[in-house]
């Protein structure tokens, strides 16, 4: 059964920009006239009279909505339309369909999906799936990451989760969320602050800063026993920490002596390394998708700016000029961009620029302050918290701006991490 | 590990104090071997601890009560205004000679809580400083910041933030 890739990637306008000195591009996002595949996805079947297959159907239909790859047409069209000038103004025909059945066998979700092309009902794929009854959702994310992979040429993101910190101030809780707003739950019980929870490369671990101790440690949690490890546990502030993929380095924002700067260690808590030398405040590390550079904050000059070193802490450079508070880089999984938080009129809003700094876009509108962007695993799109309805929530958006919805809507959440792609525990 | 942790820091520490010639930090470090040389704290003052449950009072008239340091948006450097806040506060620690305090850092709720948590810190220990460049031992001054996390004054106005950009006194050993 051949792979088939319809198209490579061009889910987004975006001007090509000059990035080939840029050793960090390893996929860069193409402009393009992008049309969404058109897909049909007819109601799943079950061998038992039950609305399990209703309920991972529509699971389906949301993540693929949410990809941003494909407009769910109705699947009644595409049988008589053999192409897609044929269909109906509003109801164009589908090019591609996916059909599944599901079954329960001994507390185990069988599900057997096929992807077709159309006309002709050439195969794409057939594949067979399975989980545990209580992780239908997870089943459901599953299919739909295989049909982005084999239609658009990359793993889908319907599978990522987001860690945030939830609860009022002072007394704040590490919480995940699948990406879709779903099975939130919280993983702390201290009744302390706990905030700026980050993922291990293979989403294994949390690490975040715990007060716990009543000093803002570094903690970090294995997600199967829930079991916290401290590891950086000496007095002083340990903020915004950082897990690079490539280089197997965590990076962290440390004030020894009152003085916050960027230090380097092993995940284990072994082997600091001090990055920042200056008497300003360096803080909020992101380290690039290849491990080799680290963009900071750094009020060096003045006031906050974003500035991007070698991962050994030389080669400093300055990235943001514009504005006087600029903060809490987020290097794009793509390479190509930094996300950051400036300071505009009062407001705090989402901005991306690229690495070489240039091309400066603004994300968020300028509704209510917007902070801490967290890019999905495949560069498409970024979480954030925002303030816009009055209390502080989690959002995801897509990069250019588009796209936004909301993934928590109550409490006070604040910190969003998104996850890298998950497998299921 | 946890030794080489430690060892690691201090030489960061030891390389920052050498080679931070040309920063503001140089006038600092130049000071830190006098403040090191007060280490013993003057005996004959232990009494306020046990007398007074009311005030607090030395023989001086001081009473054990320390004021808030406020900031403007986004500094850490000491206001002219505030230096003598810092001066009642340590000719306070002067006068209570077992005293030990930790200052903590606040900040007002504009900008990111993790940021906040770094400038919070940077006012408690700039603080600090002055303190120590006063003549208080910096082991009486333990410090740590709270960010944007413990405002005084939930309000989001100005009026409001101006009270929660502060690094506060709290007495932690009489």
């Amino acid at each position: 059964m051949k792979r088939m890739i319809w198209m490579t990637m061009l889910l987004l306008l975006m001007p090509t920009y000059e990035t080939k000195a840029q050793e960090d591009v390893y996929m860069k996002i193409q402009s393009g006239g992008f049309q969404p595949i058109r897909i049909s996805i007819p109601m799943f079947s079950f061998i038992q009279p039950t609305d399990l297959s209703q309920d991972l159907h529509q699971i389906v239909v949301n993540d693929l909505e949410l990809s941003g790859f494909f407009r769910i047409v109705s699947s009644e069209h595409q049988g008589s339309a053999n192409s897609a000038e044929n269909g109906e103004p509003g109801n164009p025909a589908a090019e591609v369909e996916l059909e599944a059945q599901l079954a329960l066998n001994s507390s185990k979700l069988m599900l057997s999906a096929q992807l077709k092309e159309l006309p002709g009902q050439q195969t794409i794929f057939n594949k067979e799936f399975d989980s545990p009854l209580d992780k239908m959702r997870w089943l459901g994310h599953r299919l739909a990451d295989e049909v982005v992979y084999y239609l658009v040429g990359e793993r889908g993101i319907a599978s990522s989760k987001i860690a945030f910190a939830t609860g009022k101030k002072m007394k704040r809780e590490i919480a995940i969320v699948d990406y879709d707003g779903h099975n939130l739950r919280k993983l702390t019980d201290t009744n302390a602050l706990n905030i700026s929870p980050t993922w291990s490369p293979q989403g294994d671990y949390l690490l975040f800063t715990s007060f716990i101790s009543g000093n803002p440690d570094l903690v970090k949690m294995n997600m199967d026993s829930g079991k916290l490890n401290w590891i950086g546990e000496r007095k002083g502030l340990h903020s915004a920490p950082a897990w690079s993929t490539e280089r197997n380095r965590i990076a962290i924002t440390f004030s020894a002596n009152g003085n916050p700067d960027i230090y380097t260690m092993d995940p284990d808590g072994g082997n600091w390394l001090r990055l920042t030398q200056s008497p300003a405040i360096d803080s909020s590390p992101s380290w690039s998708p290849t491990g080799n550079q680290i963009a900071f904050t750094s009020d060096r000059s003045g006031n906050p700016q974003i500035y991007i070193m070698d991962a050994e802490g030389g080669n400093v450079r300055r990235l943001t000029f514009q504005g006087t508070y600029n903060d809490s880089p987020a290097w794009s999984p793509r390479g190509d961009r930094i996300a950051f938080v400036s300071r505009e009129e009062g407001r705090f809003q989402i901005y991306t620029i690229s690495v070489n700094g240039e091309n400066l876009q603004q994300v968020t509108d300028g509704t209510g302050n917007n902070e801490n962007p967290s890019w999905s695993p495949n560069g498409l799109k970024l979480a954030f918290a925002s303030d816009r309805t009055g209390s502080w929530n989690i959002y995801v958006i897509n990069w250019d701006g588009t796209h936004l919805r909301s993934v928590t809507d109550s409490g006070e959440n604040v910190t969003p991490e998104w996850s890298p792609r998950m497998q299921l525990k | 590990m946890k030794k080489r942790l430690f060892f690691a820091v201090n030489i960061s520490v030891a390389l920052l104090l050498l080679f931070g010639g040309c920063s503001k930090k140089t006038t600092k470090v130049d000071e830190q071997p006098q403040v090191v040389e007060e280490t013993p704290p003057p005996v004959e003052e232990k009494e306020p601890e046990k007398k007074a449950p009311p005030k607090e009072e030395t023989k001086s008239g001081i009473e054990l009560s320390f004021k808030t340091v406020y900031f403007d948006f986004d500094q850490y450097n000491i206001r002219s205004n505030e230096r003598d806040v810092i001066t009642h506060n340590a000719s306070v620690l002067e006068a209570y000679p077992n005293v030990k305090v930790l200052i903590v850092g606040n900040c007002d709720e504009r900008g990111t809580i993790e940021y906040n948590l770094a400038l919070g810190d940077k006012r408690a220990n700039t603080v600090k400083e002055y303190l120590q460049n006063y003549g208080i031992n910096g082991n009486r001054i333990s410090t740590l910041s709270y960010g944007e996390e413990e405002p005084v004054d939930p309000g989001h106005n100005e009026g409001a933030w101006a009270k929660n950009r502060r690094a506060e006194f709290k007495i932690v050993q009489k």
